[in-house]
């Protein structure tokens, strides 16, 4: 903290500092000035009486002198200015050490006046300024500082006298000083200068001490106005304001505070004034801040009062809500988990009702999103519900019209189907809950059980079912009537187990009644068959039975139930059955051997065919070429045509046992069927086709991605048939377009090989696939008839079908399948 | 040193005289010698029975062959050519009428060079085996037979 003090006299010290430096400088240049001034006086003062000394010596004391002594004599003490002035000065120097009064001259007659550097410089000023008389200049004498004033003086008429021709001078004059110094000056030159020269030291020295006396009293004056205003201040403001805060501050330590003022404080000055304002003011502090007080403590009870108040009723209301919170979580899990389905609505208007809310089990009714038929209207929520009875209901349950109301319905949307047990109550004003319980499979399993009753009485009678029962305590045995018609048994006969097991065939009552014992002891149901001897006619009949046990509630086995067919009738039947098998299994395996036998025959005969049955034709074809060759001069044209038609026949001879070969290999190649890209297999044939036809113009027009499962091997023999018969078919035409695709015939898919040829009519379409068959002339298109058959016999042994559509002219398309089976 | 005949197994007369037809008519007569069954040209090759005095170092540079021929089939003496050391690399040319199947894949298994079907067409016939003589006889090359010690 900084004392009033301080901050007052900080700022005033360092004005009054800097105003006394300003003050002091001030008066220290104003002095130094005048002190210059006075030194200029005096070298002005002391140049006008060296001027005067030397005037009056040269215009009143030399001439007066001259004439007494002569003019030849020259007496240097009176009658030289410079001599005379000289030893004046020298006499006024004693007195004055510093003060330099001289005359000089660059080429003095006296060697005493010879010019100084410095004067030399100053002779040359006034040579160069000749209009120039004066000047005064701060010099530097032995390192002293000088205020000099100069005064030129240049050669006058009357000067020439002792400075001219030295024969004009006094002869004593030459005789003392020589001939040659001092003479031969012209008139206006700068003969010399009169320097007067006063040391600046004495002057300011004398100055500066008087100078330090006065600052001294100066600060001495300064210091003790200092002290005084400090200490007065002290005393007047500072220690009574200390006082007081001190005072202040150590009766804010004690707790009981009389007077806030020190007691020694009179009302003397605005100080004090305030202090006793602070007092009084303090008093009435002291009684507001007991009132204070006091309306705090009641404040304080009043609001504990309150808070005690508040605190129960908070408790109260968590425990109601807890208890309420509960609640409603428990009918909330009620809700959520409640297999019914929970529909809320509102009644908005009179017929208005709003679903509000759902339970998730009500979202396998009305959908995967309820929430978006929150606000829908209940039409909405079930449409299929417009305008029947239940909307009728739950509108006036809604309003109060009804009580709560419970029906069952069945509901029927895209969404649902099922049948529904609904209750409806009011829960509030216009608000309802609708609960559906979906009873669908029990009302199905009503359903069910009512046609299976209906179905068993049906079956019993058509299927010449009977029903037994057999007590096993009691041994007695119930039939129904059809049990009775069964054994040929009257009605009015009382049945008994050994009467039941005394009809059944010798050969099978062990096995029956071991089964029936098992089925009481293991409590195993069971299928069993037997015989039995019908009493009415005697026969035998077969019958199939099946026993289902009941047992009490100690596991004891009470009662065997069970039915028995009458399976006479299938057992003949599956007899004969077995006896055709069998005998058609006999059958097969001898056509099977038969077959085998044919299929090697073929094979044999196949290979003969091939071997021996065309070398004849060779030597036929052989022996009319060597005398088509050897006699051909002897031949006549005739002849030679005759030859040529018998090798042209020959060779179609050749062709057609190769064609036949060929389609016997088909018939007993085996099959190896593997996935076959047919689209390749077609263009591959499509090219050479092409190949073998370069002049023919050919378009093949190939349905590209076509796959299918066959022996590739037939197939390709199958297809190179089809469509070598296209190109041979189109060599009418200037451009054949010749097509392999995939198309559907009455639904089902099928190959199909188009050409724009020749065609045929529809009347020969069923003699196409038998071999050696033609429809159209040898010479028009050649060929040996029994490619079609191979294609048919391919296309069959892959289990498809092969026909064809043409017109004449119109182009041909042939239709195959693979695999009609699949 | 190559050999220089060709040996024709034929029972058919009718094609023996056309072959030798054709041979007469390229001037390879000279280098065709014909037998008429499988057994004759066993013994022709191994120098046994009616041909006991062949030089059997001499073979020839190919057999044209018939599957069906009397006494030893065609197939019999192609796998016992390819039994023999001497004969196992001498070239065998199938020369048949058949196109079956099973006589091709026979033929080859047992280590036929070729198999050529006779046609009917006997200008085809002719040029076959024109090509078939020029072939064995002037283009074909084989490694050198190995003597008998």
């Amino acid at each position: 903290m900084r004392s009033i003090a301080m901050r007052f006299l900080l700022p005033f010290g360092i004005v009054a500092i800097l105003f006394s430096i300003f003050i002091f400088r001030e008066t220290y240049i104003t002095s130094q000035r005048h002190a210059n001034d006075l030194i200029g006086q005096q070298a002005a003062m002391a140049m006008e009486f060296n001027l005067a000394i030397r005037e009056y010596v040269a215009e009143t004391i030399h001439p007066a002198i001259q004439d007494i002594v002569g003019k030849k004599e020259f007496i240097p003490e009176m009658m030289s200015p410079m001599f005379v002035s000289r030893s004046v000065f020298e006499r006024v120097q004693k007195k004055f050490p510093g003060y330099v009064v001289r005359f000089v001259s660059d080429k003095p007659r006296n060697p005493v006046n010879q010019a100084t550097p410095e004067e030399l410089r100053i002779i040359d000023f006034f040579r160069r300024n000749p209009q120039a008389s004066q000047k005064t200049e701060q010099i530097q004498i032995n390192g002293q500082r000088y205020v000099a004033q100069f005064k030129v003086r240049r050669m006058k008429t009357d000067c020439m006298r002792c400075h001219g021709d030295p024969k004009d001078a006094p002869a004593a004059l030459v005789k003392q000083y020589g001939a040659t110094a001092g003479f031969y000056r012209q008139v206006g030159d700068v003969a010399g200068l009169d320097t007067v020269a006063i040391p600046v030291e004495t002057v300011a020295v004398a100055m500066a001490s008087e100078m330090s006396w006065k600052q001294m009293i100066m600060g001495l004056w300064l210091t003790f106005l200092f002290g005084l205003i400090i200490i007065v201040f002290h005393l007047v403001v500072s220690r009574r304001l200390q006082t007081m805060a001190r005072h202040i501050r150590e009766i804010a330590a004690k707790s009981e505070i009389s007077r806030m003022t020190p007691l020694e404080i009179q009302e003397h000055d605005e100080i004090d004034v305030l202090s006793v304002a602070f007092d009084k003011l303090f008093e009435q502090l002291r009684a507001m801040h007991a009132s204070l007080e006091q309306r705090v403590m009641e404040r304080t009870a009043d609001l504990a009062r309150a808070n005690e108040g508040l605190k129960q009723e908070i408790a109260d209301r968590q425990r109601a809500e807890e208890a309420l919170r509960q609640s409603e979580e428990k009918f909330r899990s009620i809700v959520e988990s409640s297999p019914a389905a929970m529909h809320f609505y509102r009644l908005e208007s009179d017929t208005r009702l709003v679903l509000t809310g759902t339970n998730p089990a009500a979202e396998r009714i009305i959908g995967s999103e309820p929430r978006s038929l929150i606000g829908k209207t209940i039409e909405d929520v079930f449409p299929n519900l417009r305008d029947t009875e239940v909307l009728e209901i739950h509108r006036k349950v809604a309003r109060g019209d009804l009580g709560p109301q419970a029906f069952e319905m069945p509901y029927k949307d895209e969404r649902v189907f099922g049948f529904y047990d609904v209750r409806v109550f009011r829960t509030g004003a216009g608000v309802i809950a609708s609960i559906l319980v979906d009873i669908t499979e029990r009302k199905q399993a009503e359903q069910e059980l009512r046609a299976y009753s209906h179905r068993l009485a049906l079956a019993t009678e058509a299927a010449v079912m009977g029903v037994w029962e057999w007590d096993v305590i009691s041994n007695a045995v119930t039939w129904d009537d059809r049990m009775f018609e069964m054994y040929g048994l009257l009605m009015a006969e009382p049945m008994t187990y050994p009467r039941w097991a005394e009809m059944i065939h010798a050969e099978d009552v062990t096995q029956v009644e071991r089964q029936m014992r098992r089925a009481v002891t293991e409590k195993k149901a069971g299928y069993f068959n037997f015989r039995i001897i019908r009493a009415s006619d005697g026969t035998v009949r077969h019958i199939q039975a099946a026993a289902s046990v009941i047992a009490d509630e100690k596991g004891q086995v009470t009662n065997v139930v069970g039915v028995n067919f009458d399976i006479t009738g299938r057992k003949l039947a599956e007899e004969e059955i077995r006896k055709l098998n069998t005998e058609l299994e006999q059958r097969v395996a001898d056509r099977t051997i038969q077959l085998a036998v044919a299929n090697r025959e073929l094979e044999s005969f196949a290979y003969s065919v091939s071997h021996d049955l065309t070398a004849p034709l060779r030597g036929i074809d052989g022996w009319s070429l060597a005398l088509l060759e050897d006699y051909h001069d002897k031949l006549d044209e005739r002849a030679r045509q005759h030859l040529s038609r018998i090798r042209a026949e020959t060779q179609r001879m050749g062709q057609l046992i190769d064609d036949l070969l060929k389609l016997s290999r088909v018939t007993r190649a085996e099959m190896r069927p593997n996935p076959m890209d047919l689209t390749g297999l077609a263009e591959n044939i499509a090219l050479r086709l092409q190949e073998d036809f370069p002049h023919r113009q050919l378009e093949f027009v190939i349905q590209p991605g076509l796959a299918d499962e066959g022996d590739e091997r037939l197939m390709r023999i199958a297809l190179t048939n089809l469509l070598g018969n296209a190109v041979k078919f189109t060599s009418k035409r200037p451009t054949a377009r010749i097509e392999f695709g995939m198309t559907y015939v009455k639904d089902r898919p099928a190959y199909f090989v188009r050409d724009n040829g020749a065609g045929f009519d529809m009347a020969f379409a069923k003699k196409l696939f038998g071999a050696f068959q033609r429809i159209h002339k040898a010479s028009e298109f050649p060929g040996t008839g029994i490619g079609l058959a191979t294609v048919q016999r391919i296309i069959q042994r892959h289990g498809g079908r092969i026909w064809a559509e043409a017109q004449v002219n119109q182009g041909a398309t042939f239709y195959f399948t693979l695999d009609e089976a699949s | 040193m190559k050999g220089t005949t060709i040996l024709l197994v034929e029972d058919t007369a009718d094609d023996e005289y056309l072959v030798k037809r054709v041979f007469t008519k390229i001037n390879l007569i000279n280098n065709l010698f014909v037998v008429r069954d499988g057994a004759e040209a066993l013994d022709y090759l191994f120098g046994t029975g009616a041909h006991a005095n062949r030089d059997t170092t001499q073979m020839p540079a190919v057999v044209f062959l018939d599957l069906k021929l009397p006494k030893i089939s065609g197939l019999e003496v192609l796998r016992r050519i390819r039994a023999d050391e001497r004969t196992k690399l001498l070239p065998v040319v199938i020369l048949s009428s058949s196109q079956e199947e099973q006589d091709l894949i026979q033929s080859y298994s047992l280590g036929a060079n070729s198999y050529v079907r006779k046609p009917v067409d006997f200008t085809e016939f002719t040029e076959a085996v024109q090509q078939l003589g020029f072939y064995w006889l002037l283009l074909n090359e084989l490694p050198l037979p190995r003597r008998r010690e």
